[in-house]
């Protein structure tokens, strides 16, 4: 008897407590989704990238070796110092026009391509500049070997709102093409959803990712990330 | 003022020397061992649950990422229990946590902490056999002892945790409890 009313006991109060933990949960889920920040997912991730206009489709090279071996690029290079605008009027414009040529001299039209890109294209972006490239896996992984230039961005360094270095590197009007270890491996994505929440349009998602690229024998470099040294 | 009444007979036969009589000793009991034991159980597994609820609801969009990830939910409803689940899980972490270092409802704190592990546990394992590389987010960036990827080292620290919990389970809130406090009789 005794027994049974402890059990009773023990369910009323669980079930006490999974309704007071899944109240607070939904009123909190439905403060943050009702915010300027809301949660998103990958789900809808590529939509404003597919939706951009097929005239700044084109592309300016980026400069990813400015910043492999210096952390202070150059100022009239296409990357740009931490803090200040990444590429502002007339040189975005000029880099642009730029682009216009360098990305159908050899017949590769880059605005042509998916949201998610193949081995190839990603190889053919890469060798002729017209693209910047980010790795989003952990930083050892990234030590160990990347495609040379590529910048280390990972979704964690935006966590609690904070805006990564790296992010001041990159232009918002350049392809970026984004990957991680490929096979199911979201970080890419995830890395790219929070990319869009600054105004970056021209994602791409290199799917195969790492494994593909040194299977298909392109060169790596290895070090660790020249702008944060890696995770503090 | 009460008496309490006393059956026997002045001068009656009490047993003496002759009865059977329980050593007396300084030595505590199990039962005391137990209820003692059971409390940096209750302080270590909820710390740690309500350090890992906290982390998780500090940056829901990580967290979110990390459950989507798990690609547990099907897809369609998938995006919206992914949102449910970014919130719900933390707050149950927070809120569990804090009963079991509180000792108030314990019992119930502990079987529904079973009953999460069992759900952590069943997840990751999931994760393994279908080969996903998904990263844990369960302490948000901290690896503690377990490297950021799921793998076996992640199913056996949620295995010491769950046979904490268990024990507590079994147990009760034991000494320095708030469930003591409320009904000395409890256990």
């Amino acid at each position: 008897m005794g027994r049974s009313c402890g059990a009773r006991a023990v369910l009323g109060q669980s079930l006490a407590i999974v309704g007071v933990g899944l109240t607070v949960a939904l009123a909190h889920s439905w403060v943050v989704q009702a915010s300027e920040r809301p949660i998103r997912l990958t789900s809808g991730l590529g939509a404003r990238s597919a939706e951009r206009p097929a005239a700044t489709r084109s592309t300016t090279p980026p400069a990813p070796a400015a910043i492999a071996g210096d952390s202070a690029p150059e100022p009239d290079q296409a990357t740009a110092p931490p803090g200040s605008d990444p590429m502002p009027g007339d040189a975005a414009q000029d880099s642009l026009e730029q682009g216009l040529g360098t990305g159908f001299d050899n017949g590769f039209d880059p605005g042509a391509l998916a949201f998610e890109i193949s081995t190839e294209e990603a190889h053919a972006l890469w060798q002729d500049e017209l693209a910047m490239f980010v790795d989003t896996r952990l930083h050892r992984e990234y030590e160990g070997g990347h495609i040379p230039g590529a910048f280390w961005l990972p979704a964690d360094l935006f966590s609690r709102g904070r805006t990564p270095e790296a992010v001041n590197f990159l232009d918002p009007d350049f392809p970026v093409v984004l990957y991680c270890g490929g096979g199911d491996c979201d970080a890419s994505k995830n890395t790219a959803l929070l990319l869009e929440n600054y105004g970056f349009t021209r994602l791409h998602i290199f799917t195969d990712g790492i494994p593909a690229w040194i299977e298909a024998g392109h060169p790596t470099e290895a070090g660790p990330d020249p702008i944060t040294g890696g995770p503090r | 003022m009460s008496t309490t009444p006393n059956p026997r007979p002045a001068g009656a036969y009490t047993g003496g020397d002759l009865a059977p009589r329980s050593a007396p000793s300084n030595v505590p009991g199990p039962r005391i061992l137990l209820e003692l034991g059971v409390i940096p159980l209750r302080l270590i597994l909820g710390g740690l649950f309500v350090f890992a609820g906290v982390i998780k609801l500090l940056d829901p969009q990580q967290f979110a990422f990390s459950v989507s990830a798990f690609r547990i939910f099907p897809p369609g409803v998938g995006d919206h229990l992914t949102i449910v689940s970014t919130f719900a899980f933390p707050w149950a972490e927070v809120i569990l946590g804090a009963l079991l270092i509180l000792g108030l409802w314990t019992r119930a704190s502990a079987l529904l902490t079973t009953l999460l592990l069992i759900g952590f546990i069943g997840a990751i394992i999931s994760v393994i056999a279908r080969g996903l590389a998904v990263e844990c987010g369960c302490f948000g960036k901290i690896d503690f002892i377990c490297g950021a990827k799921v793998g076996a080292c992640t199913v056996a620290r949620n295995s010491v945790m769950l046979v904490m919990a268990a024990a507590i389970l079994a147990i009760g809130g034991g000494r320095l409890s708030l469930d003591r406090r409320r009904s000395p009789s409890h256990r």
